[in-house]
């Protein structure tokens, strides 16, 4: 019975102990993508700058995001960061079109 | 047939890209005497107060005491005082710097760029051994307040050298895209909806947006330059503006410039 009860709690520790050393690297995946997308946004976002076609939003988000990072509300920082890539990306494929879409603006 | 084609469209794209200013700015003007054409062509340096008539009189009212009267008084003063060598702004500039906004922007072939009357007052500044001052802030708004009081009736008569033409394409371009989070180019507002209504505000011709600055804004509550008003455009649409007197910026004065050749310079003014 001895033998039983210590192999009860031995099995439980292990699993608990597995358990929260699961959630800790899930935290931690979670919490790398996230400066990932961070650091695509960022990325996207000084390309966009440097071709004169960057958003105000792009830059409003990213700090949301940096913001909810640092509070480790991981949840949070991940959709203003997805948001900031889309924002930044769309400013990117903006100005690829305005490369040449402009010109049929011009009176002649 | 298909390299037929190619060679047409090749040589639409030529076209397009080499269109020479004077074949714009025609054009340009064209498509405002169409739009408005009620209006004097003239009267487009006074923007939307010239397409509606109660926001204009409105407007002359504000002009029996005009705002930016005290900057012209300051910049009177600060032009005439000199530098710690000697010299003034006066040294710099042809006729003393009297009469001469309607010269600016131009292109100087040394720098391969557009100098506009602020980076020339900051150069001249610069040579003389004085620090260059903030183009958003006060002093530069009064003395080129000053200055454009004194060009008051001349007309701009703007050159493009062959050498000044990538520069005149990048503002023409920088004008004709969209950007921000609203899509919206210069001319969206100022050509496409010029003369409608934006909330409560008249969208004004871009055919006379260069005549009257720096301007007194009352949303701003100081005089200010083009380069702000071009900051404040870029953000209101979504998009990050520039930095006042940045390269792309000077190119769109000059593009917009010399599209408002033949104008008579009225500044500074007063806007809502």
């Amino acid at each position: 019975m001895n033998n039983l009860m210590i192999l009860l709690v031995l099995t439980s520790t292990f699993a608990i102990s597995g358990c929260s050393e699961s959630q800790e690297s899930d935290v931690a995946a979670q919490g790398n993508e996230v400066q990932s997308l961070i650091d695509q946004a960022i990325a996207a976002d000084q390309l966009a700058r440097q071709r004169q076609h960057a958003w105000i939003i792009t830059d409003e988000l990213l700090q949301d995001a940096i913001t909810a990072q640092a509070a480790n509300n991981e949840v949070a920082a991940k959709v203003a960061a997805e948001r900031a890539l889309f924002t930044a990306n769309a400013a990117l494929a903006q100005a690829d079109k305005e490369q040449l879409a402009w010109r049929a603006r011009v009176p002649r | 047939m298909k390299f037929l084609l190619g060679v047409l469209i090749t040589l639409g794209n030529l076209g397009y890209a080499y269109a020479d200013p004077e074949s714009d700015r025609e054009a340009f003007v064209k498509f405002y005497a169409e739009r408005f054409s009620n209006v004097d062509m003239q009267d487009h340096k006074d923007g939307a107060y010239a397409l509606d008539k109660a926001k204009r009189a409105q407007w002359l009212e504000m002009e029996e005491f005009p705002p930016y009267e005290l900057a012209v008084d300051e910049g009177r003063a600060l032009f005439a005082v000199p530098f710690s060598n000697g010299e003034s702004y006066a040294s710099c500039f042809d006729h003393q710097g009297i009469g001469v906004k309607q010269q600016f922007p131009k292109f100087d072939m040394a720098s391969n760029s557009v100098i506009t009357l602020e980076l020339a007052v900051n150069q001249c500044r610069e040579a003389n051994n004085e620090p260059a001052l903030d183009y958003l802030g006060d002093e530069m708004s009064f003395i080129t307040a000053y200055m454009a009081f004194t060009s008051r009736g001349e007309h701009f008569d703007i050159q493009i050298p062959d050498a000044g033409l990538a520069a005149y394409e990048q503002g023409k371009q920088f004008f004709y895209e969209r950007r921000g989070k609203l899509d919206f180019a210069c001319s969206s507002c100022h050509m496409t909806a010029a003369g409608n209504l934006l909330r409560a505000e008249v969208l004004s011709a871009s055919v006379g947006h260069a005549t009257h600055w720096p301007a007194y804004r009352f949303k701003w509550e100081q005089v200010g330059g083009l380069h702000k008003r071009f900051i404040e455009c870029n953000e209101q649409v979504g998009a990050v503006g520039l930095a006042p007197q940045s390269e792309a910026y000077r190119n769109l004065e000059y593009f917009l410039t010399y599209m408002n050749n033949g104008m008579e310079l009225n500044g500074p003014a007063s806007r809502k």
